[in-house]
């Protein structure tokens, strides 16, 4: 009986094997229509690539920008009303510990830690808010009623002033060395700490904040110590104006101040304080160095310790030396590595020089991250030789050639249709196929002086935009030069590179650049192509950083 | 509609390159080409036509989806078919649920082979093969034409290896049980003539 069961088997099996059938023609209309639809949505997938990538670029931008302001990024304290209008105190959180003077109640022993419980908002005299009363005199007046508060390392105070004038002040110091603050060794215990001001919104008069600021800028190098004279700290005249060149200090070297320029500095607290702006001095410890400075009518004014990080801009350009690796492609293995042999003996590919723009965040004094745009260009020279006509993917006749590129069809000569198998010697000619690539590297850099040394490491998303080709005329041996379609090539690529960096400093904003690395392709730039081509490339990068 | 030569490797190379890169002319050509041999399998796996060519449908969505994996190391007809194939599977896992088993009879005929049955079309015999329970039919069709082993069959449609067993030789059953009625009617006729 089994016997005759797998008798039916074969019955069956013999009887249906080889039939063909042809389905409705409404099977074709629906698998038309359902390709359609998953081409759209493979449209849509890539523009919600791009929108996805452009999301993540915004965050990474967003938050470049973020960290960059985030000396700005305040907790609100209080409001002060005053005779110029509202003043809006705020704080910033940190974590070390500072002193705040500020006007008050005199009391000048009382525990740090305890007056931090008091508002400080709340202590500012606005009896004393009179924008007349600009004389140093009067400020080291002013001193007796100071109060001591706790502040902390960054902290950031904001003023804000109806009419429009707005301050704003970190605390960026701390720690001065009491030799080269030309101080005794009892005043090493003190602390200062001073709130670098930035003003926003309308000139406000007499803001020597900002006059310090301009010194900072202006004469950085400068070290020998120089007279200013009180009257020029006139608040009244145009801050610009009010220093030269000689009334320099170093301040990054630390170098004790002369007399004119600590009246510079109380002037400067006097005038934070009627102003209601942001109090700028901060000591901890030795409250009696408060007294000190009443006697002595002298203050510190201590270099910056740390600067917020600052982003930079580098524009470039960069030479490509590209070598195309050449892989056989296993879908297409009628070929058996002749199309590659032939690649490799018709082509070559020349330097290409794009430019680009780089950001960079300071992450760290030696770390950073650079994210940006560039152009990379793959320039290729095809040989002459002989070319076929075969049917394209529209089912056209045309010639085909085999390149690094991909496979690109050339329409035949005017009024000469080729059959199958014809074959032309084709023009010697030159293919760009042009990308835009957007790097993210990241950076380590050795070095403080001057020539700093550094190493990048980074990725590339490259989009292709198109691709150009031109023929050699003068050596047409067979008109060629007809519109081209490439096949096979894919719209974008990913690639990693390596390499290391000299920078030279010329000012505090301006360096240069040269970074020599070596670009590898990760995806090759061909798919649907008997050849798969990885362009590397070892590439010299020329550019000018800015510091914002 | 129905491309009778064979493809050789460099046209089916050149087609399939061509269906990768998105041209529907292509895409309409290799449809054309396979579709008549692909149209019987999904027959043999469907209750009627309709069935068969919503699975013709998305057979040949997923072959043209999936083509950047052919690698050109098998045929490529064995390689759509087991694309087809494995639809079928799928819808019958999908639906399993919903199959009542018919109630089949014990008795077993044993049927000798006559003019009468061997003179029936091929549209017949699918027929008879498409009148099977859908669990009968699944198991038939994956030992007789897939020539899976019930081990295989019983991994593929999620039950027992006796199973297996038991429904290819239920669906055997059936199918000599229909064979014999038309052998019987034939005769009916043949007497009457």
């Amino acid at each position: 009986m089994s016997e005759d069961l797998h008798h039916i088997d074969d019955f069956f099996k013999n009887k249906l094997e080889g039939m063909e059938e042809l389905p409705s023609e409404d099977t074709w209309i629906g698998i038309d229509q359902k390709l359609d639809k998953i081409q759209s949505n493979d449209i849509q997938k890539r523009y919600q690539q791009l929108k996805k990538i452009s999301a993540i670029a915004v965050i990474f931008l967003s938050g470049i920008a973020l960290y960059a302001w985030k000396g700005k990024i305040i907790h609100f304290l209080g409001i002060q009303r005053s005779k110029m209008g509202v003043v809006q105190v705020y704080k910033e959180q940190s974590n070390k510990k500072g002193y705040f003077l500020s006007q008050g109640s005199d009391n000048k022993n009382k525990n740090a830690e305890e007056s931090l419980s008091n508002s400080i908002i709340n202590q500012i005299d606005s009896s004393q808010l009179n924008s007349s009363d600009f004389h140093a005199e009067d400020n080291l007046n002013h001193l007796e009623n100071k109060e001591l508060h706790i502040f902390k390392k960054h902290d950031i105070l904001k003023s804000k002033i109806n009419s429009g004038v707005s301050s704003e002040s970190k605390v960026t110091t701390i720690n001065q060395n009491s030799k080269s603050a030309g101080f005794s060794q009892k005043d090493s215990r003190k602390i200062f700490v001073k709130a670098q001001t930035k003003r926003i919104g309308k000139e406000f008069l007499g803001d020597a904040v900002s006059n310090q600021h301009l010194i900072r800028k202006k004469i950085r190098n400068e070290k020998r110590i120089s007279t200013i004279n009180q009257n020029d700290f006139d608040p009244s005249t145009n801050t610009e104006n009010t220093f030269t060149e000689n009334s320099a200090i170093n301040r990054t070297s630390g170098i004790a101040l002369s007399k004119e320029m600590m009246l510079l500095e109380t002037n400067d607290f006097r005038i934070n304080s009627l102003g209601s702006l942001t109090p700028k001095y901060i000591l901890e410890k030795d409250l009696s160095f408060i007294n000190d400075l009443k006697n002595r009518s002298t203050f510190i004014q201590t270099p910056l310790i740390r600067n917020l990080p600052r982003l930079q801009i580098i524009p470039f350009i960069t030479a490509n030396f590209t070598k195309v690796q050449l892989k056989e492609n296993r879908k297409f293995p009628t070929h058996n590595g002749k199309v590659k042999k032939e690649i490799h003996e018709t082509e070559e590919t020349k330097v290409s020089v794009v430019p680009g723009i780089i950001v960079e965040l300071p992450i760290t004094s030696r770390f950073s991250l650079q994210g940006g745009i560039s152009k990379f260009n793959l320039l290729t020279i095809v040989q002459p030789k002989r070319i076929a006509a075969v049917k394209d993917y529209d089912g056209k006749i045309r010639y085909k050639l085999e390149s690094s590129a991909g496979q690109h069809f050339f329409d035949p000569k005017p009024g000469k249709v080729p059959k199958i198998g014809d074959s032309i010697t084709s023009a010697p000619m030159e293919f760009i196929t042009r990308y835009i690539s957007f790097p993210v590297n990241s950076k380590y850099t050795f070095g403080k002086s001057r020539l700093k040394i550094s190493m990048i490491a980074g990725a590339e998303y490259n989009i292709l935009l198109n691709q150009i080709f031109s023929v050699d005329y003068t050596n047409v041996t067979v008109a060629s030069e007809t519109p081209f379609k490439t096949e096979g090539i894919r719209k974008d690529f990913l690639s990693a590179s390596i390499g290391g960096g000299i920078d030279y400093s010329l000012s505090k904003r301006f360096s240069v650049e040269l970074n020599p690395f070596y670009r590898f392709t990760i995806q090759p730039i061909n798919n649907a192509s008997p050849v798969k081509t990885f362009p590397n490339s070892f590439s010299l990068m020329a550019g000018l950083r800015y510091v914002l | 509609m129905i491309e009778n030569r064979n493809l050789d490797l460099q046209e089916l190379q050149h087609l399939v390159n061509e269906c990768i890169a998105g041209k529907r002319i292509s895409q309409n050509r290799l449809y054309a080409y396979y579709a008549p041999k692909m149209f019987p399998v999904c027959l043999r796996y469907s209750s009627g036509r309709e069935e068969a060519e919503e699975v013709l449908q998305e057979g040949f969505i997923k072959i043209f989806t999936s083509l950047h994996q052919f690698a050109f190391k098998g045929s490529f007809e064995g390689w759509a078919r087991k694309i087809m194939v494995h639809l079928a599977i799928q819808r019958f896992r999908d639906k399993k649920k919903m199959y009542a088993i018919m109630p089949v009879d014990e008795e077993i005929v044993v049927v000798d082979s006559t003019d009468s049955i061997s003179k029936l079309s091929e549209k017949e015999i699918m027929n008879l093969i498409q009148q099977l329970p859908p669990v009968y039919k699944m198991v038939f069709n994956l030992y007789v034409f897939e020539g899976m082993k019930h081990k295989e069959i019983a991994a593929c449609l999620k039950i027992s290896e006796g199973t297996s067993k038991s429904n290819l030789s239920d669906a055997r059953n059936i199918l000599q049980k229909k064979l014999l009625e038309i052998q019987k009617i034939s005769e009916k006729e043949k007497n009457c003539i």
